[in-house]
């Protein structure tokens, strides 16, 4: 009813008492109200998704059959009025093919985006994850990170060591999670801190996972080791919006039972309904009652149609390499594959070409690709 | 069902169980309406406005009240077998009202903490609405219930056809009225979105969130409207008061107050 196009009305008969005559009246109506389809047997748009298809199908498609034109005008109000913040462009995205697929720019303008300058955040806690692997949870954090989008990393900086990029593997309302690997001196630095000291970061940076992309489609994740980490928040984002896939998988691959990361979260999404998460690891012992065995071997647990998956795929690049040849082989399109590179950064902006692969930079254009972006350089050597 | 030396004009009672009378009072405030309502309906028995007294069967009987209290539990189903229709009328009697908030509580503590002689008042631990107990034919919302609504009722059972009761939204009447929508432009909270209307968007009218009086409406998605409400930035105490309020206890109100209840039962 903030549209300025609806037209619809209810007619009220308005009698008195004896039922003899009666005043009618043509009262504003909205085919959103859950009676408005209603006949005396029953109701022909039950479902609030009834309604709303109705109303969304009629604006933008049907509309054109009755009177030539577009049921919307493009004002916005619509969005701009909607307490709960549905946005019908992402709602038609949805249902529509995309017609051009691109992988969307940055979402939020960075902060300190240029090298030598950082925004502050303070530490809140530490959580190991595996022997080598640590959970920072940051707070205070530059509004600009809790807008940033899953697959995004910062550059994060303590005095004296230089920036490394981390991606993003958790946003909460307050604060933002980064998964660090100590393998060099600046990570060890960082996973050693306390809570409470101050840390520098610049970002988010990079490209995000084209969630959108994969609305009415199967959703596979596909994650090796730490590459669990950028696919953290992904996995929290399609849970979020679960009705708008046709399912969520995560397949995870971890050399050793004691390697997987995010225990708890993997628990939790196992016990959900919402997705179907599958584990196997490399070699165990004979406590571990899971699949063992590489990430591919999972693969037989596919049963759906392959031309509507969409996936999500992160780990060492030869994890990945075999992951995409097994999701190609099983019918998966290579536009609707995505993949997130990881390469030496310096600058996360596109000045420094460390982290260039071809005409790419990583830092910039990715480090989420889809698959054709990469072209011939996914599966090159040395690139 | 004519009663006797009279034209065949309904008989209708009026009773009250656990209220404060509000709803009873919206008949009598119908002034302009009044003669031709006892010209059309015998009103046979209303303690509020009358002391004679008349016993079933009724054709109407409208119940005010919720169920609060040992002996009524057997009073409205001695109604319930004298009414042809029976009419729950009211926030009480619709959805327990605001006494319906022990529901969650220790009732013997909130007793001794409202009333000097706690030994002296018998009722029930929990306050419930008249449909718990028996078939209600037909509900009108609000504390207290709107005049109009009430009109149309009793014309629709008089002419024999369907009250024309909206089941939408409150933001509905808000959006003909022109009443900007004060969740989007002020952030303030309003129950709005899942109240079902009836009352012309009083409150926002008058510039005020909706406190959900009318009760939940058909469909409405509260443990939604509850996450959104506590995602912005409200904390849980607040969220669980705008549901904990005259309708709380009626679903899907009810599970968001039990949920946020144990939201804070954690932290």
């Amino acid at each position: 009813m903030s549209c300025p196009t609806c037209f619809c009305t209810s007619v009220i008969e308005e009698s008195d008492m004896d039922g003899k005559s009666s005043r009618t009246e043509r009262q504003w109506d909205s085919c959103f109200d859950v009676a408005f389809a209603k006949v005396a047997g029953g109701d022909f748009r039950a479902r609030p998704r009834d309604r709303y298809r109705q109303w969304l199908t009629h604006k933008f498609s049907t509309w054109f059959d009755q009177f030539g034109s577009s049921g919307c005008v493009g004002c916005g109000r619509c969005i701009t009025w909607c307490p709960v913040r549905i946005d019908v462009r992402e709602e038609l995205a949805a249902i529509a093919p995309p017609i051009a697929p691109v992988v969307q720019p940055v979402a939020v303008e960075p902060v300190a985006a240029s090298p030598g300058t950082f925004s502050i955040a303070r530490l809140a806690s530490i959580k190991a994850e595996t022997e080598d692997t640590t959970t920072l949870s940051l707070t205070d954090v530059d509004p600009a990170f809790l807008g940033g989008r899953p697959g995004q990393f910062v550059m994060i900086a303590l005095p004296a060591f230089p920036a490394v990029p981390i991606s993003i593997s958790r946003f909460r309302s307050n604060g933002i999670d980064l998964t660090i690997r100590a393998v060099g001196a600046t990570s060890t630095a960082l996973v050693n801190l306390h809570p409470g000291a101050r840390v520098g970061l610049r970002g988010p940076l990079g490209t995000f996972w084209p969630i959108q992309e994969a609305y009415g489609r199967h959703a596979v994740v596909v994650a090796g080791g730490v590459g669990l980490s950028p696919l953290h928040g992904l996995v929290d984002a399609l849970v979020a919006n679960h009705d708008r896939f046709e399912s969520i998988s995560l397949f995870y691959g971890s050399r050793t039972p004691e390697e997987r990361l995010f225990r708890d979260d993997l628990a939790a999404w196992s016990a959900s309904k919402e997705i179907d998460v599958a584990v196997t690891v490399d070699r165990a012992g004979p406590e571990w009652k899971g699949r063992v065995g590489v990430v591919t071997t999972l693969f037989d647990m596919i049963s759906w149609d392959c031309t509507k998956v969409t996936a999500f795929v992160v780990g060492p690049e030869r994890m990945m390499q075999a992951s995409v040849q097994g999701l190609i082989s099983k019918g998966v399109p290579a536009d609707r594959i995505c993949v997130s590179m990881e390469r030496h950064m310096e600058c996360g902006i596109g000045l420094c070409g460390h982290c260039q692969m071809a005409g790419r930079f990583v830092c910039k254009d990715g480090p989420v690709f889809r698959l054709n972006d990469l072209g011939d350089m996914f599966n090159r050597e040395g690139i | 069902m004519a009663t006797a030396g009279r034209t065949a004009r309904p008989r209708v009672a009026v009773a009250k169980f656990a209220s404060c009378d509000g709803c009873q009072l919206t008949i009598l405030d119908l002034e302009d309406q009044l003669l031709e309502i006892v010209s059309r309906f015998d009103i046979v028995e209303f303690p509020e406005a009358t002391s004679r007294r008349s016993p079933g069967p009724y054709d109407i009987v409208f119940v005010e009240g919720s169920i609060s209290a040992p002996e009524h539990i057997d009073a409205i189903k001695e109604l319930r077998k004298q009414a042809r229709i029976l009419v729950a009328i009211g926030a009480c009697a619709t959805a327990g009202g605001i006494q319906a908030m022990r529901n969650w509580a220790d009732h013997d503590a909130y007793r001794a903490a409202v009333y000097d002689h706690p030994e002296w008042v018998e009722s029930l631990a929990k306050a419930t609405p008249v449909a718990e107990h028996v078939k209600v034919d037909l509900e009108l919302r609000g504390c207290p219930i709107d005049g109009g609504q009430l009109l149309e009722l009793m014309t629709a059972v008089l002419v024999g056809r369907r009250p024309q009761i909206r089941e939408e939204a409150v933001c509905h009447e808000c959006k003909r009225k022109g009443t900007v929508c004060m969740v989007v432009a002020t952030g303030r909270a309003c129950m709005g979105p899942v109240t079902t209307s009836g009352c012309n968007a009083l409150c926002p009218t008058y510039d005020r969130g909706c406190y959900g009086c009318f009760g939940p409406r058909t469909n409405g998605n509260a443990k939604s409207w509850s996450k959104g409400l506590l995602r912005s930035g409200r904390p849980p105490e607040e969220v669980w008061r705008l549901f904990a309020g005259f309708t709380g206890y009626a679903e899907p109100f009810r599970s968001v107050i039990t949920e946020l209840g144990k939201a804070k039962a954690k932290t």
